[in-house]
């Protein structure tokens, strides 16, 4: 009979061990797969440049919040007895910038230029 | 008044980004739908009280890992979508490997480190705790699979900032995994 610290140790190491396998046959695989481009990658043009950076600032911004948000929500456990009420105002805060920023919702409902 | 007609296949063709992008959220309403019932069962059985045993600093630390995983699978779509497939190629393998990351701390840290402090899977809160991150672990597990799939397709000049849906769908996917673990982590590691 296994007790409870053996199916612990034995569940990490597995657990460890699948992630490690994972890793390292990624890792091999990216060896051998070469990076063609059908069409080659050409420099941006700047207004594409200038596009991508506005979209990369806009990801920056957001996990900064994120990251300040998260620390409220530590500080709300830590000093503040984990109040429910507040925990829960912060969870859906953060949520909600995920899924405006990150996920894009917005796109649903608006007519845009759309990829296939 | 003039009528223009659009051919079948044309008006199809053109609906299309819109339909797969009102499909995949349907997906994530469905599969939130799982989650909700884990946290409201969460909260039923236990109500606001929470085991000593969590380490508070350990679920911050995989929260924070979780989110900057986020940020580098959104900076992976917008490089592909500026055609940027360079950039592209090194966030989706950042993001694969802050997943693994994640993975190895719930699945390999916590849930040893839980047992260890006699929250167990068959009864009291342990019930709650390894349902809720093992059902999420799973979906993080997938998730990490999804991303070496479009890594390997986008190593191979699959995408394009005119074609790249598998990404959009992946990344998508990927920052949902992301708002389950918002709610997660304050129901299990931070009430008191």
């Amino acid at each position: 009979m296994i007790d409870i610290s053996q199916a612990a140790l034995i569940m990490g190491g597995l657990s460890l061990g699948v992630g490690l396998l994972l890793l390292a046959g990624f890792l091999l695989l990216t060896r051998f797969v070469e990076v063609e481009s059908p069409a080659p990658a050409v420099a941006l043009d700047p207004d594409q440049l200038r596009a991508r950076n506005r979209e990369y600032r806009r990801g920056l911004i957001v996990i900064v919040a994120l990251g300040i948000l998260t620390a409220v929500e530590y500080w709300i456990a830590v000093g503040m007895e984990g109040n429910l009420g507040y925990l829960a105002l912060v969870a859906v805060v953060k949520a909600g910038l995920i899924i405006a920023y990150f996920m894009k919702i917005a796109q649903l409902w608006r007519e845009e230029e759309g990829h296939a | 008044m003039t009528v223009t007609a659009i051919p079948h296949g044309h008006a199809e063709e053109h609906n299309r980004p819109a339909m797969n992008r009102l499909g995949l959220w349907l997906f994530i309403l469905s599969e939130s739908m799982i989650f909700l019932i884990l946290l409201t069962a969460r909260f039923y059985l236990f109500g606001t009280s929470r085991p000593e045993g969590l380490s508070q600093l350990l679920g911050l630390g995989v929260t924070v890992i979780l989110l900057l995983s986020s940020l580098t699978a959104y900076l992976a779509e917008s490089s592909i979508a500026h055609d940027d497939r360079e950039s592209f190629l090194l966030y989706t393998l950042l993001t694969i490997i802050l997943g693994t990351m994640f993975l190895a701390g719930v699945v390999g840290l916590e849930w040893p480190q839980a047992i260890h402090e006699g929250i167990v899977p068959q009864r009291g809160f342990g019930i709650a705790y390894f349902s809720m991150t093992g059902m999420h672990a799973f979906h993080v597990l997938t998730g990490v699979l999804l991303l070496l799939v479009i890594y390997w397709n986008g190593a191979r000049g699959g995408f394009s900032a005119e074609k790249h849906w598998g990404v959009e769908a992946t990344v998508k996917y990927w920052h949902f995994v992301d708002v389950v673990w918002v709610f997660f982590y304050p129901a299990l590691y931070l009430l008191s």
